[in-house]
């Protein structure tokens, strides 16, 4: 998802991207409510019958998807900010590993869109990846938004 | 170097862009080239799994042998059955999974692109252990799809290729379900609720928790077989104190939800066709939702109606005879919707949604004869029997393979950005349903007259019956040849369909251009010059 804040002077602009993100940690209580109870009774079953080789099988795929949920979990506070601000465009990353921080020259950045629709800020002859938790239409607008104020602030 | 890095050195050069050919193919995690794959490989199995079912018929046109051999025909049978349901169903449905979720809910992608990688190309490997079986010493595969022991603790090489096949099968399903199930529940788009989803992406959520319970069943069951045939164990040996019986109540407790793997995403197909050609929203949204969810609870106590010939106690074969028939009441919610659906709709008859409505019908047919089978004193009788095959190629084929091929004829104007052949895909339909009804409404009439499944020669009385089936499944073979036709005409040109080619389509992916946005930037896209 994405925000875009146009300021005051049309030559500064906040982008704000965060990857969607909807399950707020209730997810937890949900594979705790309702998985584990039936895949415990479904384990709990073939072990009684004899076949006690179901059990960890199934451990393993609820441990699979558990993992999944946390990862995303993990991540949902994620976010790149991309801030427009007189000769300066500022990016900010952030994720759980690791915080970068970018600076470039506004009058020399270009907004590259490739050919596989992902979005890339250009300068210097380095490319550097933005927007990859984007819909492909958000990644649109936030390109357009970016040139069109880029353009602008070069006046 | 005028952009400043405080941390660690960008991660991402000019090499970001991405690769093209095969590299593509192989290394993308584009759920859309993904979903393509899925596609194709399940077009690709279908044919194949198709045409053993032409060798089948062929040896079956008329009594006595002419073709192949009986063991043969074993082989033809049991890999016609695992590879149709693992090859061609199955992938079909996460094809439609990879390509329509992300667009419906409006996420970027699947929640683990590189998981999706390989997901898929696990796939390819499972399937040439599957057709390389063909070449073992031996033959194939002969003891059903079912795998039940003690064929499947006997047999040779073959036997070990299919196991093994069946597990990278397995993991690569619960692999993608766990990525469908991630990807729904947290990369919806902002405001979108559970209850907001597409009925389409409703089914595949629940698909993807039967996935997730019972594909490592699957699996661990397999592997106990693969442990009593090489390591010495005797979980279904009965000579060594095993119990083959016990193998049937795992199988089938996976092999029932199997059933809804393959059925509750083509029911969100049909619910996502029905409404964009009545041009009313679908009747019972929330209804909907709850019969697919009750659906699938029911789908866990079912699981012996597929054994009631094997010697159970009459308390079990009630229970599960009851709890079987109780489907019908969720299943008849659905039917009714569909139903009220179209009810005063302003309906056309486009090919999906004669492909829709065929499969209300057909499917229907092949859920009433589910129930004919639930019943304990019938199914004693018509247990293995042409009357059981009947009834699950009306459910796999008119219900599965034939929302798959509405789907395909309802999507592929968003996917390739131009209009299939209407006339092309309505010869294709109506030959379809013909030939389908020609080749699997006499095998009721056969079960009901006795005459066993997988039996390579009969007796004269059933002579006329197959030999109708016969020919009507040789049209149907050729008939798909037209679906493919109609499938690469459509890939290379045709009318441009622009965004939203059906008037009463109201989903998300219908808002994006066609097709969505990963090849039309080939050239970059008309935003306003930058540079002059
Ligand atoms: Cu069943």
């Amino acid at each position: 998802m994405v925000d875009i804040v146009s300021a005051a002077p049309a030559t500064a602009l906040r982008i704000t991207v965060r990857p969607n993100s909807a399950v707020n940690g209730r997810w937890r209580l949900f594979v705790l409510v309702l998985l584990l109870p039936l895949f415990s009774a479904i384990g709990a079953g073939f072990v009684l019958l004899g076949a006690w080789p179901v059990a960890p099988c199934l451990a393993l795929a609820l441990g699979g998807l558990w993992l999944g949920l946390r990862q995303v979990e993990r991540h949902a506070g994620d976010f790149e900010r991309i801030v427009l601000c007189d000769d300066r465009l500022l990016v900010d990353r952030h994720d759980p590993r690791h915080d970068e921080h970018l600076e470039f020259n506004s009058l020399w950045v270009q907004v590259v869109t490739h050919g596989d629709g992902t979005l890339a800020l250009r300068s210097h002859g380095c490319e550097f990846p933005v927007g990859n938790d984007l819909t492909e239409s958000e990644r649109v607008a936030v390109g357009r938004e970016l040139r069109s104020t880029l353009a602008r602030a070069r006046f | 170097m005028e952009a400043a890095t405080t941390h660690d050195a960008p991660h991402a050069g000019t090499h970001e862009a991405h690769p093209r050919g095969l590299l593509r193919w192989l290394s993308s995690t584009n759920h859309k080239d993904i979903g393509t794959l899925y596609l194709w490989f399940s077009l690709l199995m279908f044919f194949f799994a198709g045409s053993l079912a032409m060798l089948v018929r062929a040896e079956l046109f008329q009594p006595g042998l002419q073709i192949v051999q009986p063991e043969v025909f074993n082989q033809l049978t049991t890999m016609h059955g695992l590879i149709m349901i693992f090859g061609a169903i199955m992938p079909a449905f996460v094809g439609f999974a990879n390509w329509q979720v992300p667009l419906m809910i409006g996420a970027p992608d699947m929640a683990f692109p590189r998981l999706n990688n390989w997901s898929f190309w696990l796939l390819p490997a499972a399937a040439t252990l599957l057709v390389g079986s063909f070449f073992a010493p031996g033959g194939a595969a002969a003891g059903g799809w079912t795998m039940y022991p003690p064929l499947y603790i006997q047999g040779g090489i073959a036997y070990d290729m299919t196991i093994l096949a069946i597990h990278i099968l397995g993991i690569s399903s619960v692999m993608g379900a766990i990525n469908i199930i991630v990807t729904i529940l947290n990369l919806r788009a902002p405001g979108m609720t559970l209850m907001q989803m597409p009925l389409f992406v409703w089914t595949w959520l629940i698909t993807a928790y039967l996935l997730v319970a019972v594909m490592p069943v699957l699996a661990c069951v397999i592997t106990m077989l693969l442990t009593d045939r090489h390591f010495g164990t005797h979980f279904f040996n009965a000579a060594g104190g095993g119990d083959p019986v016990m193998f049937q109540h795992i199988f089938w407790f996976f092999g029932h939800p199997e059933v809804y793997i393959m059925i509750l995403p083509a029911f969100g197909i049909v619910s996502t066709i029905l409404p964009t050609f009545a041009r009313k929203p679908l009747f019972g949204y929330t209804s909907m939702v709850w019969a697919v969810a009750s659906i699938a609870f029911l789908s866990f106590i079912v699981w012996a109606h597929h054994m009631f010939t094997t010697g159970m106690p009459a308390g079990g074969q009630l229970f599960f005879m009851y709890t079987t028939m109780l489907i019908a009441v969720p299943t008849g919610v659905k039917v009714f919707n569909w139903v009220a659906t179209l009810w005063r709709g302003a309906l056309t008859f486009e090919t999906p949604m004669l492909f829709a409505l065929a499969f209300i019908c057909l499917f229907t047919i092949g859920g009433f004869s589910g129930l004919v089978l639930a019943l304990v004193p019938v199914d004693i009788q018509l247990q293995d029997t042409y009357y059981v095959v009947a009834h699950f190629h009306y459910v796999l084929f008119s219900g599965a393979a034939m929302s798959i091929m509405g789907g395909v004829y309802y999507w592929l104007p968003k996917w390739t950005g131009h209009m299939y052949d209407e006339r092309l895909g309505k010869l294709h339909f109506w030959l379809t349903t013909i030939a389908f009804n020609l080749t699997f409404f006499p095998m009721h009439f056969l079960g009901l007259a006795g005459m066993p499944r997988r039996i390579p020669d009969y007796a004269l009385q059933f002579a006329q019956f197959n030999m109708i089936s016969s020919l009507g499944a040789f049209l149907l073979g050729a008939s798909q040849l037209i679906f493919l036709l109609a499938v690469v005409k459509c890939i290379r040109g045709g009318r441009a369909a622009g965004d939203r080619p059906w008037d009463g389509a109201d989903t998300l992916e219908w808002t994006l251009s066609s097709p969505p946005p990963y090849h039309s930037f080939a050239t970059p896209p008309a935003i306003a010059p930058l540079h002059k």
